[in-house]
């Protein structure tokens, strides 16, 4: 007899989400200073289900079957650790893993992880661990160190947890709105690691990208009140819409007229635009509403040109209200350029001229070189362009700028 | 055709992270299923028992022998000869994770 290859079944990443659930609910029992222990009992439980299932059927429910297992392994754990008994023992009542426990447990999870007193990078190194199931070598893979780095960010991390420091729970009332926005930052952070990584494997990216995702849906189904969540996932699902013909961190709008609108992914672009509309019932209106408002407009322009610049441009000079940077301003001058503002726009950018941030920066260059170019200045283009050219740290890049000399 | 029987022996610490257990798990469905009418039965060992070196002299026993000293499981299914089922043991995706000792069954008859 041959059994079905019904393991597909099996939805994708299921022990690794499996695993982060299940890690959360024990948490709940043991405490976030023994998140080991939870740790241990969940591996050992996804050891015996990959050996049960290898061989034999993969049961109707396989989350439950695990949660079962896993509160099995609980329990006899507990009798052999009589400390413990007194402490636990009384909570585990029968019904108490179903599956709002499982939901409420992940979202203490999650505050927990994107805590202010933990440092950045152990944050993303934790939420990779704890939230998504990843273990040391995978972590350190995706990020791109090695795994001793890894364990160092995740000591640092377990050290708070276990000195008490940061509690296992659901903030409320006005801490709520605080907290939420420390969650956003990590999920942010998280996402941006597999965005604009150096990671040459796209599955990897993807795959952070995707884990941000996932986690700021949860809250989002937990706290739908909170535009700002729905406004950051329009963000990120209108970039990782691009993935193909992505921008790395400092480029500029400059590239976009380069890119191969045809490999945007129009399914994610349209989740995207309907999060962002469902991000503007109320009156709130933040970094992540505008960031992922003018990518939106690029999504929705037919071509570089017929971009609803005058839209960007507006909302470029809002961001920079909120948080004034000189590559903001860099970008708002480029898109009053193509409003029809050419003369002022280049003004605004030749202003900028002495800052630290783009002199060297090789897009800077480019757009002053397209600029005086499209305006008759003829003399100082080819500086600009070799300036350009010279600060360009990518091949992509200088393929493009020799591109731009051409024309 | 005859029968074989694969016998899986660990070879290193069994710490795998969710993702590989999963995938490791689909590879092994997958390969069942591929092997149809070959397939005839597969089954895990419990990591608990003993290892007997005479009847006065027991090794190990216990829950608690090393990952890579146990016998994990063991595998059966045809083919025609061992050639066939060398070829056969060498798509088994556990050949990563075990030593593997193939031997043919003698049939009763």
């Amino acid at each position: 007899m041959s059994l079905l290859p019904d393991a597909k079944q099996l939805t994708e990443h299921f022990f690794r989400h499996n695993y982060a659930k299940m890690v959360a609910v024990l948490v709940r029992y043991f405490g976030l200073d023994q998140v080991e222990i939870a740790e241990d009992i969940v591996q050992d439980t996804l050891l015996e289900a990959m050996e049960k299932w290898s061989v034999g059927e993969v049961p109707h429910n396989p989350g439950g079957w695990l949660m079962d297992v896993a509160k099995k392994k609980t329990i006899n754990r507990l009798k052999r650790d009589q400390l413990f008994q007194s402490k636990v023992a009384p909570n585990l009542l029968p019904d108490s893993f179903n599956a709002e426990v499982e939901t409420d447990s992940t979202l203490r999870m999650i505050f927990a992880c994107c805590h202010p007193l933990l440092p950045n990078e152990s944050q993303v190194a934790l939420a990779l661990k704890t939230l998504c199931g990843l273990n040391i070598a995978e972590i350190a893979h995706a990020l791109l160190t090695n795994e001793a780095t890894v364990n160092k960010r995740l000591y640092r991390a377990k050290q708070k947890f276990r000195n008490g420091s940061i509690q296992f729970e659901i903030p409320y009332n006005a801490k709520l709105h605080e907290r939420l926005e420390n969650v956003f930052t990590t999920l942010y952070l998280l996402f941006n690691e597999g965005y604009y990584s150096r990671h040459s494997e796209k599955m990897i990216r993807m795959d952070l990208c995707f884990e941000a995702i996932r986690l700021l849906k949860e809250i989002i189904i937990a706290f739908p009140g909170f535009a700002e969540a729905k406004a950051l996932l329009a963000l990120m699902l209108l970039n990782v819409a691009r993935f193909e013909s992505r921008m790395d961190h400092h480029s500029s709008l400059i590239v976009l007229a380069e890119q191969d609108r045809d490999t945007w992914d129009q399914s994610l672009i349209a989740e995207g635009v309907d999060y962002l509309y469902q991000s503007m019932s109320g009156n709130q209106l933040g970094q992540y509403h505008l960031q992922a408002g003018i990518i939106a407009e690029h999504c929705l322009a037919q071509d570089f040109r017929s971009t609803n610049w005058v839209s960007i441009y507006q909302q470029y000079s809002l961001l920079i209200k909120m948080n004034d940077s000189t590559l903001l301003r860099m970008n708002q001058a480029i898109a009053r350029f193509y409003t029809g503002e050419q003369r002022e726009a280049l003004t605004d950018l030749l202003s900028l001229q002495n800052e630290p941030e783009v002199r060297e920066n090789a897009l800077y260059h480019t757009a002053l070189a397209v600029f005086q170019a499209e305006l008759g200045q003829h003399e100082p283009v080819t500086h600009h362009f070799m300036l350009a050219l010279s600060y360009s740290t990518s091949k992509s890049e200088q393929q493009l700028i020799r591109k731009k000399m051409e024309t | 055709m005859k029968q074989y029987l694969i016998l899986l022996k660990g070879k290193k610490e069994l710490n795998y992270s969710p993702e590989e257990l999963q995938k490791r798990l689909e590879a092994y469905r997958e390969w069942t299923f591929d092997l149809g009418e070959k397939y005839v039965i597969s089954q895990r060992l419990e990591r608990e028992g003993a290892h007997f070196v005479d009847k006065e002299t027991i090794k190990t026993d216990g829950p608690f022998l090393e990952a890579k000293e146990i016998i994990a499981g063991y595998v059966i299914f045809k083919a025609d000869n061992l050639e066939e089922a060398i070829g056969i043991t060498k798509t088994l995706p556990l050949i990563d994770h075990f030593e593997a000792f193939l031997r043919p069954l003698i049939s009763a008859d």
